[in-house]
Order: C-alpha cells, then sequence, then structure tokens
C-alpha cells in the first residue's frame, strides 16, 4: 500500500527506480503482503529490478530505470570521498569587501555573504 | 564647543569598521594560517585599529584598558559614562 | 583571559520600546540556541582539542559570542527601558518583571532558564565539531525566526548582522573539521579519539 514512504526525495530518485511512488517499493522496505512479512531484497546497483513476493508491474519500472540511471551516473560533486564523514569546501581568500561594506553586510567575504529572503516581517 | 578634536561618531565608526576587519580575517587566519594576503590584511586593519583605539582615547576616554592612560587623566575615567547599551554609546 | 572593549562589536540603537519581541529576542540571549549557549560550548570544547589551528578556532568563536550575548542583552534592554505597569501587563512581559524587573536573566522565549544541558562538549573533536556546525545552523534559523516577526528596523538590523555572523563560523568550524580529517586516517576517522587514545591500539580486530 502505498504510504508516506513511497514518497522519494530527490537524490533517491536519481539512484532508484521509480519515479511513480507506487510502482516499486523502496529497496529496504520491509513489505507485508496481504498480512504475511515478506522482506524485500536489497540490490546492489541502484539500476537491478527488486525482487519480491508481492506482484509489481516491471515495464514501467525498467523504463524508469533506464531514464533515471542515465541522468544519475556519475552525479556526485565530492564522488571519491572517503564515506561516512561531512565535508565544507575549503574557502580561498578572494572577493574581499571594501571595510565599510564589510560592518553593513557582517562578513569581509562577499562569497559567504548569504542574505535572508524570506517571507513575512522586515529585510 | 570650538575644537580640534575628531568627531567622536566618525572615530568610533573608524574603530568599528577596522575592528570588524580584524575580527573575520582573525577568523580565516585561525584556519589558514600561512595565508600572505589575509596576513597583510590584519597587519593593515590591526595599525588602523590601534592608532584609532588610542586617538579615541585621549580625547574621549578608555575603551580598552590598554588605552586608558591614568598619568594624562587626574581620576579614573574607565568607568565613566556612556556604556555601549546606553544613550550616546556605541 | 578575556578582555573587555567598551563598544558592541555592532551598533544598536532601537528608539522604540517592544516587550512583546523583547520576550522573543531573549531566547537569543539564555535559549537552547542562543549565544550563551554557543559561546559556553566552543569555550568548553576547546580544552582537549589536539589541533591548535581548531583550539584557536574554538577560542575566537567562543569570545565573539559573548560580544553577541552583549548585543543581545542590549537589544532586550533598549526593547524595555522604562516600561510602565500598564505596558508591562498588557503586553505580557509582567510575568518576567516579577521576578527580574527590568534586568537581563538568561531565559527562553518560553521562560525556561538557561542551562548548560543546552550543549554538550564530548571531547572527540569529530563530534563537538558536528555539534558546532549544528549549533551555528539552529542560530541561524532562530534569527531568521525572529527576522519574521519583527517591523521595526533598528532591530532587524543588527540582528541580520548577528545570523550572518552564524554563517561565517559554519564555514570556519566546517574548515575545522577538514584539518581534523587531515590529520586522521582517511581510510577510518573513526579507529580512535585523538582526544583520549594515544593512536590505534591495534588490539582491536581490523
Amino acid at each position: 500500500m502505498p504510504n508516506y514512504r513511497y514518497n522519494m526525495p530527490e537524490y533517491e530518485r536519481r539512484n532508484n527506480c521509480g519515479s511513480h511512488p507506487q510502482t516499486v517499493p523502496h529497496r529496504h522496505y520491509q513489505q507485508s503482503c496481504g498480512g504475511a512479512r515478506e522482506t524485500v531484497v536489497t540490490v546492489q546497483s541502484s539500476c537491478e529490478p527488486v525482487r519480491n513476493s508481492c506482484e509489481v508491474p516491471r515495464r514501467e519500472c525498467r523504463e524508469t530505470m533506464e531514464m533515471s540511471c542515465a541522468v544519475s551516473d556519475d552525479y556526485d560533486a565530492i564522488a571519491g570521498m572517503p564515506l561516512a564523514m561531512a565535508y565544507v569546501p575549503w574557502q580561498k581568500w578572494r572577493k574581499i569587501y571594501d571595510a565599510e561594506k564589510a560592518l553593513c553586510q557582517g562578513t569581509i567575504f562577499e562569497e559567504l555573504d548569504k542574505p535572508f529572503r524570506g517571507v513575512g516581517g522586515v529585510c | 564647543m570650538a575644537d580640534n578634536r575628531p568627531c567622536r561618531r566618525d572615530l568610533m565608526n573608524r574603530i568599528n569598521t577596522a575592528s570588524f576587519a580584524v575580527d573575520d580575517v582573525k577568523l580565516f587566519l585561525d584556519t589558514h594560517p600561512c595565508d600572505t594576503e589575509a596576513l597583510e590584511y590584519f597587519h593593515e586593519f590591526q595599525r588602523i585599529r590601534k592608532a584609532a583605539l588610542k586617538e579615541y582615547s585621549r580625547y574621549y576616554g578608555p575603551l580598552t584598558i590598554d588605552t586608558a592612560d591614568v598619568d594624562e587623566c587626574d581620576r579614573w575615567n574607565w568607568i565613566n559614562d556612556p556604556w555601549p547599551w546606553q544613550e550616546g554609546g556605541c | 583571559m578575556w578582555n573587555y572593549e567598551k563598544r558592541l562589536q555592532y551598533p544598536v540603537k532601537i528608539t522604540q520600546t517592544n516587550p512583546k519581541m523583547a520576550q522573543v529576542i531573549i531566547s537569543q540571549f539564555g535559549g537552547p540556541d542562543g549565544e550563551l549557549a554557543a559561546s559556553m560550548r566552543y569555550l568548553s570544547q576547546r580544552y582537549t582539542m589536539p589541533y591548535k589551528e581548531v583550539t584557536g578556532i574554538l577560542t575566537d568563536i567562543g569570545t565573539e559570542e559573548l560580544a553577541h550575548m552583549e548585543m543581545v542583552c542590549v537589544i532586550v534592554h533598549q526593547l524595555t527601558r522604562d516600561l510602565t505597569p500598564e505596558e508591562l501587563k498588557a503586553s505580557g512581559f509582567d510575568k518576567y518583571y516579577v521576578d527580574h524587573t527590568l534586568a537581563l536573566w538568561p531565559q527562553a522565549a518560553s521562560g525556561a532558564p538557561w542551562t548548560a544541558t543546552y550543549f554538550q562538549s564530548k571531547g572527540d573533536p569529530i563530534t563537538d565539531l558536528h555539534e558546532d556546525l549544528a549549533a551555528e545552523q539552529k542560530a541561524r534559523t532562530t534569527y531568521e525566526n525572529i527576522l519574521r516577526l519583527i517591523n521595526d528596523p533598528e532591530v532587524a538590523d543588527p540582528i541580520r548582522f548577528l545570523r550572518e555572523r552564524e554563517i561565517v563560523h559554519y564555514q570556519r568550524f566546517g574548515e575545522s573539521l577538514r584539518i581534523v580529517q587531515d590529520r586522521l586516517d582517511s581510510k577510518n576517522f573513526y579507529a580512535f579519539n585523538p582526544e583520549f587514545d594515544i593512536r590505534d591500539s591495534g588490539k582491536c580486530c581490523k
């Protein structure tokens, strides 16, 4: 049954089958069909079809798989960095504001100047 | 009153501006200790800041304990108003 | 040790009182993501940090947060200066006034008192820096929430400044984390805690 878990965010869509949330279960989701608990096989590659004991229409999956594989491969700006760690890019000394402007903006660095543009209140 | 002393507001603006430049480059230098351009920037604004603090103290009383020059004054003026949150403070 | 300068890092000049706004803004003094918590967090973490660049950042940002705490207190003070009993009752600020008059006391907007439970100092560089990155984002979000509630540009101006500083601090903590990573084995950043273990003892199986 489709529920909120089928709504996959963009990053998963890139690496997973199924822009249609109802066709393919999330690869790690323990799915129960008709009351019995069945485990979805976890796939190695993002483009292999997922097997489970519930009937899943495959054609739609393969089409969306090919589309998302074509788009998603090689997209990782920090590919190659060790896993299980966070990385903030290293800043270089450049684009320095004039000192008076810097005080007004809250930083001497133009590249760190990120004003709030939210609705309501005062800018 | 007619005098040649610099405008207090202008001096305070110069101190705030130079000090903020020092504050921000200081953090950059903590993580980039060998960056020569940042070091030059620091030296320039540190110089401006020190000179402005000294000048301010001469005419308007000290903003730091290091610029509190008791010899030039017959009382302890560090405690004088305005404090930063008061009228006329910054 | 610490010196004091008789000026604010950025000027605060508020001419119109507003105790309702003061009640909200006080969260950046004594609230969970406020400047006092930030300062105590960084100043506490620095004693056992084994990398001098990171010790420098924790010291300098921890000190700057005290200056920001001062700015927040000045904002709250100027928003509540010389209030009359009628104004206090009408605004709901009477609940704070009864216990503190118009003095500053570190609490959140909810009235919850400041507590060290608002921060962690875990004694592991990777852990502490992630705590610090999160803290800066939480503070930024809080300032944005405040900006949405404000109508007075004299109040918005220093708040905007304080928000921008959080973004800069985030970048510096991010660089500090990169420095820590550089000093550890990238095949396993978690093999040991450089603040406590002397090295990867090799006792455990790989």
